[in-house]
């Protein structure tokens, strides 16, 4: 019998040829670069900070220093609380409608607000309000001004407004269930950096599709699997030209951004599992297409939902249990806790064990679907 | 051993079309064995049943004495394939190509000059496939098939379409290949091909092997023994050899000095395929 080549030798021929024609398709050579700057761009350009300071703006500014000494005597339940006086109400009214986010809500007193109390005609008070501002942020001012006109009231009547209550105040306690994120909210780009991990994943999920789709089309594969090389070593091959295609790609992108500054290890168990998922897609869109559009159709199918956890980061709450059952949820919230909020192991390791199960069902199908359609051609 | 390949009782169906039905035949280092058969006689499920790619409904394969089944390397590393497909990797170039194939089988340093001067290739090694015509796509079809000096080459089709040129430089790879030892298994719709490469000819229709026998004896059993006479006031007659008086009209009619040609007239494969089978190759 003649030599043959190893299992492994052979594979890498075959990732190597794939990693050539991947470079010589002009389609993907121009959409990968593309897409990986338009990436690290949109990341770059996106807010790096997160302002947790209410900037209140209050007319008269007289008042306004009575504000900032009774912010500065209850320091612990005014925090993130900032003060600042205007010289009339027009010029308060147009810093709130600017909307440049230095002042999101103004509070205009009327000069004869004390008189008008102790009259007891009331008066009025305006409250200026951003359109970005909550609803529930504007009942709590109007809250906020009905305690004012009682401690003035009090306050003219020359007793503490709290000895004029027929009962006791309860202790109130603030007890933050989860992690208090109060000082440290995640800005928005690092927010966004999972979902545009999971982006640079799966756009090479689309690349792998196309060269595993040509194979069929072709029917290269069929050329393949009268050499000493098996259906096995196609398919491992094109599982690792996936998984390099989408972990170069993601180390890039993250190389760029600062992502390694976190736990790198565990980073790259989470990017290299993340690849494996694209691997699998690529080659479920790869099969099922017969031609390039056929294949970015089924791309497109299979990643959307792939999506859609990484979208669900953006918003507070918990997702509900449909995202929460599709694969690729515990690898955005394994990426999202690291890669946004700096968590360790402890965290992303149900995830990860999530992941590892999603990754063995997609590729084991993956492996099944493309083994039978190579063995049929 | 003096059979590189033996396939007895070979059967195939796509669900209910029984495409191969129950087929027997032997292959010799060195012989050229001509399957002649229309489109859709079971030609190129014949081979891929022989190489490896489909696995038979019933009967066995044996190529050099070891049973062939479905991803064996031991067997595939000494046989090579040109399907009538073009399947080559477009976007890369000639040499490219025979160079990720040789690697396949091991083969390190390959010296892809050598193979690509011998199908005519040499001048065009390093511009994609992409931009070779037909012919060409061919003939490194053919290189790539005999990378590995194989000991049993399976070729459907292939010189299928092409100009005569790239036919002719096919042929010569052809009967190198047997001359150096291999058994070929040549699948045409081509009579004349078959006819001209063939040590022994299958006549192959519907999944069904008619006769297998060297070109000679089919004609010799088959055909009939008769020269074409062109007489001087332009009319044709023919006589048949076999008759008992062949010889003396042959004289007589050369004593006339009317005789203009003489032809021999043997049966064509066509006309063997026709009588044995009830259709054309052309079908």
């Amino acid at each position: 019998m003649r030599r043959v080549s190893t299992r492994l030798a052979i594979i890498a021929a075959i990732v190597l040829k794939d990693l050539r024609e991947f470079s010589r398709d002009r389609l993907w050579m121009i959409l990968t670069p593309i897409s990986l700057i338009f990436m690290i761009a949109l990341f770059v350009i996106l807010p790096d900070n997160v302002s947790e300071t209410i900037t209140l703006g209050v007319y008269p500014s007289n008042i306004a220093d009575s504000f900032s000494m009774l912010i500065d005597r209850h320091a612990g339940e005014f925090e993130g609380l900032e003060i600042i006086g205007f010289a009339d109400e027009d010029s308060l009214s147009d810093t709130v409608l600017r909307g440049s986010g230095e002042v999101s809500i103004g509070i205009a007193i009327p000069v004869d607000f004390t008189e008008s109390l102790l009259s007891g005609s009331g008066g009025s008070v305006s409250v200026y309000v951003s359109e970005s501002v909550p609803r529930e942020m504007r009942r709590a001012l109007a809250s906020g001004v009905r305690e004012i006109a009682y401690a003035v009231g009090a306050s003219y009547a020359g007793r503490d407004p709290l000895s004029t209550l027929p009962v006791a105040l309860p202790y109130l306690q603030a007890r933050i269930l989860g992690e208090n994120m109060a000082g440290r909210q995640v800005p928005f780009r690092d927010r966004m950096r999972p979902i545009l991990v999971i982006l640079i994943l799966l756009i090479e999920a689309l690349a792998l599709a196309g060269l595993v789709s040509v194979e069929i089309e072709h029917r290269t594969a069929t050329a393949l699997l009268v050499t000493p090389a098996r259906t096995g070593d196609f398919l491992a091959a094109k599982c690792v030209t996936g998984t390099i295609l989408a972990v170069s790609q993601a180390f890039l992108f993250l190389l760029a951004t600062g992502g390694f500054v976190f736990d790198w290890l565990l980073v790259t168990v989470l990017i290299l599992l993340g690849a494996g998922m694209a691997s699998a897609v690529g080659m479920l869109s790869g099969t099922s297409g017969r031609d390039f559009m056929g294949t970015l159709f089924f791309g497109t199918i299979f990643i959307i939902p792939l999506m859609i956890p990484a979208l669900s980061i953006m918003f507070p709450g918990r997702p509900s249990i449909i995202i929460r059952l599709l694969p690729s949820y515990g690898l955005v919230e394994a990426i999202s806790g690291v890669l946004g909020e700096g968590r360790g192991l402890r965290f992303a390791a149900p995830h990860i064990m999530a992941t590892i199960l999603w990754d063995i069902i997609l590729l084991g199908s993956a492996f099944f679907l493309l083994r039978r359609k190579v063995e049929s051609l | 051993m003096n059979q590189s390949l033996l396939a007895t009782d070979l059967s195939y169906s796509y669900g209910d079309l029984k495409a191969v039905r129950g087929i027997s035949f032997d292959l010799k280092p060195g012989e050229i064995l001509g399957f002649l058969g229309p489109n859709g006689a079971g030609k190129s499920t014949t081979i891929k049943m022989l190489t490896g790619l489909l696995t038979p409904d019933t009967g066995s394969i044996h190529i050099l004495g070891n049973e062939m089944t479905v991803d064996d390397p031991e067997v595939q590393a000494r046989i090579g394939v040109c399907f009538e497909e073009k399947n080559l990797y477009l976007n890369m170039t000639g040499r490219e190509n025979l160079k990720f194939f040789s690697s396949l089988f091991g083969l390190k340093n390959y010296d892809t000059d050598t193979l690509l001067r011998k199908v005519d290739l040499a001048q065009r090694a390093d511009d994609r496939v992409s931009k070779y015509s037909k012919g060409m796509r061919q003939r490194l079809m053919m290189a790539r098939a005999i990378i590995n000096s194989p000991d049993v080459l399976f070729l459907d089709e292939p010189t299928d379409g092409l100009d005569p040129v790239s036919s002719r430089t096919l042929r010569n790879v052809i009967k190198q290949q047997a001359e150096r030892g291999a058994a070929v298994l040549l699948t045409t719709h081509d009579m004349w091909e078959a006819d001209e490469l063939s040590d022994r000819i299958a006549f192959l229709n519907e999944g069904k092997l008619f006769a297998v026998d060297t070109p000679d004896n089919l004609k010799m059993k088959y055909g009939k023994r008769s020269v074409k006479v062109r007489l001087g006031n332009g009319s044709n007659v023919r006589i048949e050899l076999a008759a008992a008086d062949a010889g003396d009209r042959i004289k007589e009619l050369i004593n006339s000095g009317n005789v203009m040609t003489i032809h021999t007239e043997e049966a064509t494969l066509e006309d063997i395929f026709i009588e044995i089978t009830g259709r054309g190759l052309d079908v």
